[in-house]
């Protein structure tokens, strides 16, 4: 009976440990995640012909942002958003949600929805318990519990979205709006997105691009964004050349390196960008760094270039208030 | 020597073994019959201790084999051993919450199955053991509060529960007062006597186990150097040899008993 | 108390019913309290499986398994704990400590090394793999013509010590994700459901039933390896037998819930000062009083906070040591 019940998990772990293995040596494995949400435009995209203006047929099929098949029987009326992110690309794309994670409070209204828990360790029961239709969960959060989530939810329909990179906010976007039926709204806020990109480019263009460097921690153990994270694209994208680029993912989280200060100064950034974890309103890790002796030799302390930036839009909750995020990044790095 | 006579209960010939890495026993050989109280001497290191585990099949001979009633010892599982002969360790240590009694019952361990609720035999076999062992009395204490002395005794009892036609002791007097050691040698003496136990005891004072032991066998560097009655192990010349000490030997009016002193210059 | 005797226990056959009832209550208690809060009509439909199917599925796919997943591991752990403890005749030994988990975590590390972005439910049998090996190599280890209960202990303690410093040192320098190996190491029920019941249940049950056989080699060990062997006990085999049995049930319990410290070590301890050193009674006594105290804490994780969770383990060891300091002081 044991060996039994453990030879397919054990069979499983062989043959995704063979595939891996197989795709770690062709590929990285960021591409094949780029290549996942490419397939997963265009799967929106082929399965409605217009995207942009046509009413929605339900039932509808969509490949959500983890490549899933998702069957959604009937227009939902109630949906559970589950993690911040995930809460801000369905109002941005035009739905509601029911319910709320305890630290979402973007947009104000759904301050006075009711609580089901942090979107890392959510109260399962607090989500069923809102009787949803449909489950907007966090691709990047919550795929762990994928499987505990649906069995959880008994056949409600649930669709991952997410963003690890600027456009996949405008991917799920198109995604949720048309599971919520107002395509033309999420296509609406997708394009300012795409709009928000170009100008910054524009900004940008003809300038020498400021060294910069985005640090979170604290001002003795710093750690790096690198350009595969969500605010090393948008740093890429306001243009601005990232210092830690080439760097080792080394830091408990992905998308980020761990930093010696003898690094930082040899880096000599023009411009240090800092996001702040912890306490809103406590003390930011700008005024750490600007008050830090270690730091106070870089060119971007010397030029008062060290700016703390939103850690909700930069790193908590990835969303489209991000377009917002890349203006005021264009403002930082090329001050008029 | 008939082939109708029945083997010895217990027998080694040219037995080997190592304590570690040294050779501990060379080439011993002894006889062991059917209600014989002997005590096995020499000095530290000399392998009395080796020998006797390895007569209790608690350590296999490098060479040489151990008999017992005619069948190799090595042949019988450690249960089958386990009814018949009975091993005592030097200072054996117990829970101290545990009580006599229960310390009694896991004499019946050998004659019972894993899952065989206990018999009336195994109940009659443990009252007996604490009566002969003088722990009756005792049975509800925990050993923690015992005496050195009562606590050897309850051991005693463990091993008599096992109704071993043969026991073997490792030193059962060591930790133990003066008063506790002999009525402890007093009690394996009568269960030698009255229930016609045999009794094969490593001792370390000669004295004593001349004074108990009709038969003594004395270990040099793992060879056996006497095998015989007190009166002809316990010598002068006998003790210089074993213990490379000037030693004398007297002799208790009354008892007859042997004392060891220190030789005058 | 009678005269005469020096016992202060009440008599030990009595607590192992007494414990179950507990076990039951506790196990009714996790069903019926949660984040959500559900009448009691409702979460007897719920067990029932009928009526409204909100509470159906909040007590039937929700807190229902995660109260079974604790009691098979509470009972999995505390059954370990008194098997190596009894083996080694040392009362601080438990699968942590002897390194039967810290195996767990360098293999749920390994697999994240090789494959990053494995999801948990391939991490728990490379984590059971890993347990069982440790278990091996401490035994290995300890083994010089035969194993020595204090050697035993100190081999365990030497891999337990290698395979912390060896998750952390891969934690600390590895470019990978190693969120869910942080998760995993740090333990816990979160998100547990039936497929983890199905998973753990039969390990539970058969190593439980087979521990509960050992109990009488126990007792025999708990008087030293001389006396066992005198009594008849191959103790070579019967302790390789024991340590196979204690990485089983410890194997498969830290598949499931991670590394849960503290449970194999103090109910152990507990269950003695309850009924005393036999194992008859001690282990059954032991791995009901596990599950309790691990299905009790999970559900205190659940709802103190709720709707946010607190890790089980810190709940444990809060629960638990006062509990344990208590019973100390009044019964030792």
């Amino acid at each position: 009976m044991p060996l039994r019940r453990l030879l397919p998990p054990l069979a499983t772990l062989t043959i995704a440990l063979a595939a891996l293995f197989a795709l770690a040596c062709g590929d990285d494995a960021d591409e094949a995640t780029a290549d996942a949400m490419a397939t997963a435009t265009t799967a929106t995209r082929t399965a409605t012909g217009s995207p942009a203006t046509g009413a929605v047929a339900f039932p509808l099929t969509v490949k959500d942002m983890l490549g899933k098949d998702v069957t959604i029987p009937a227009a939902p009326q109630r949906i559970v958003a589950t993690s911040p992110s995930a809460i801000e690309i369905l109002y941005a794309a035009g739905g509601t949600s029911v319910a709320r994670t305890s630290t979402a409070r973007f947009p104000a209204e759904v301050a006075s929805l009711p609580d089901i828990g942090r979107a890392e360790q959510l109260a399962f029961e607090q989500v069923v318990a809102q009787r949803p239709d449909l489950v907007l969960a966090d691709a990047s959060l919550q795929a762990q519990v994928a499987t505990q989530l649906a069995s959880a939810l008994g056949g409600v329909p649930v669709v991952f979205v997410g963003a690890t990179k600027y456009d996949d906010v405008a991917t799920a976007l198109r995604l949720v709006g048309r599971i919520v039926g107002k395509p033309a709204v999420a296509e609406a806020a997708a394009k300012a997105m795409d709009n928000a990109k170009a100008t910054a480019k524009a900004a940008a263009a003809g300038k020498a691009a400021p060294k910069t460097l985005v640090i979170i921690g604290a001002p003795n153990d710093p750690y790096a964004a690198l350009p595969e994270s969500f605010v090393g694209d948008v740093l890429a994208l306001a243009g601005g050349t990232n210092v830690a680029a080439g760097l080792p993912a080394n830091a408990p989280f992905p998308g980020y390196t761990k930093l010696s200060l003898e690094r930082i100064v040899t880096g000599a950034p023009d411009v240090v960008l800092t996001v702040t974890v912890g306490r809103p309103g406590g003390p930011s890790l700008a005024d750490g760094i600007k008050g830090d002796a270690g730091y106070a030799t870089l060119p971007a302390v010397k030029q008062g270039r060290v700016h703390n930036i939103d850690v909700e839009v930069f790193l908590q909750a990835p969303s489209p208030r991000a377009a917002e995020g890349l203006a005021s990044l264009t403002k930082l790095l090329f001050p008029q | 020597m008939s082939a109708s006579v029945a083997p010895p209960l217990l027998e080694a010939r040219g037995l080997h073994a190592r304590y570690g890495t040294r050779e501990a026993l060379i080439d011993v050989s002894l006889t062991v019959t059917h209600g014989e109280l002997l005590a096995i001497i020499g000095p530290n290191g000399s392998g009395k201790s080796t020998l006797l585990r390895t007569l209790a099949r608690m350590q296999r001979p490098t060479a040489g084999a151990v008999t017992l009633g005619g069948v190799d010892l090595w042949a019988l599982s450690p249960r089958a051993v386990a009814r018949r002969v009975a091993f005592l360790p030097q200072a054996p240590e117990a829970p101290a919450d545990l009580t006599v009694e229960e310390l009694v019952w896991h004499g019946r361990y050998p004659h019972r199955g894993m899952l065989a609720p206990p018999t009336s035999a195994d109940g009659a076999a443990v009252k007996r053991a604490l009566a002969w062992a003088g722990v009756d009395e005792l049975r509800a204490r925990p050993l923690g509060t015992l005496s050195g002395g009562e606590r050897q005794r309850a051991w005693v009892a463990l091993a008599l529960a096992q109704e071993p036609e043969l026991l073997l002791l490792d030193e059962p007097t060591t930790f133990l007062d003066l008063g506790h050691q002999h009525e402890l040698l007093a009690l394996l003496r009568r269960l030698n006597a009255e229930r016609r136990l045999t009794v094969v005891m490593v001792m370390h004072d000669v004295a004593q186990a001349a004074q108990y032991a009709p038969r003594m066998l004395a270990l040099l560097a793992g060879r056996v150097l006497l095998n015989g009655p007190p009166a002809e192990v316990v010598t002068s010349a006998h003790l210089a040899t074993l213990f490379g000490a000037r030693l004398a030997v007297l002799h208790d009016p009354v008892s007859g008993a042997p004392a060891i002193v220190p030789a005058p210059l | 108390m009678a005269i005469g005797t020096l016992r202060r226990r009440p008599p030990p056959a009595a607590t192992i019913p007494i414990a179950a009832l507990v076990l039951l209550l506790v196990m009714a208690l996790g069903v019926a309290l949660g984040s959500v809060r559900l009448g009691p009509a409702a979460v007897l439909d719920g067990l029932l499986d009928r009526g409204d199917p909100t509470a159906r599925l909040i007590v039937w796919q929700l807190r229902l398994p995660r109260v079974l997943v604790g009691a098979c591991v509470g009972a999995n752990l505390a059954l370990a704990g008194v098997l190596l403890q009894g083996i080694t005749r040392n009362p601080l030994a438990d699968p942590h400590v002897l390194g039967f988990s810290s195996g767990a975590g360098v293999a749920a590390i390994a697999v994240l090394l090789l494959a990053p972005g494995t999801p948990l439910a391939l991490i728990a049998p490379a984590a059971f793999a890993g347990s069982l090996a440790s278990a091996a190599a401490v035994y290995a280890l300890a083994w010089r013509g035969g194993i020595s209960a204090v050697r035993f202990a100190l081999a365990g303690v030497a891999v337990a010590a290698f395979g912390t410093a060896l998750s952390t040192a891969v934690i600390a320098s590895s470019d990978l994700f190693t969120q869910s190996a942080l998760s995993f190491l740090a333990g816990g029920l979160f998100a547990r459901d039936w497929s983890h019941v199905h998973q753990l249940w039969p390990y539970t049950l058969a190593a439980g039933v087979a521990a509960l056989l050992t109990a009488r080699w126990l007792n025999v060990f708990a008087l030293g390896d001389d006396v066992a062997r005198g009594l008849g006990v191959r103790v070579e085999r019967a302790r390789l037998a024991l340590v196979a049995l204690a990485a089983l049930l410890t194997g498969s319990a830290v598949a499931v819930s991670g590394l849960l410290a503290f449970v194999g070590l103090v109910v152990p301890h507990a269950a003695r000062l309850l009924a005393g050193n036999d194992h008859r009674t001690l282990l059954p006594l032991a791995a009901l009083l596990g599950a309790a105290l691990l299905v009790l804490a999970d559900t205190f994780a659940r709802v103190a906070f709720a709707p946010t969770e607190i890790p089980v383990g810190i709940v444990t060891a809060v629960i638990g040591a006062p509990a344990f300091l208590a019973l100390l002081r009044t019964r030792a």
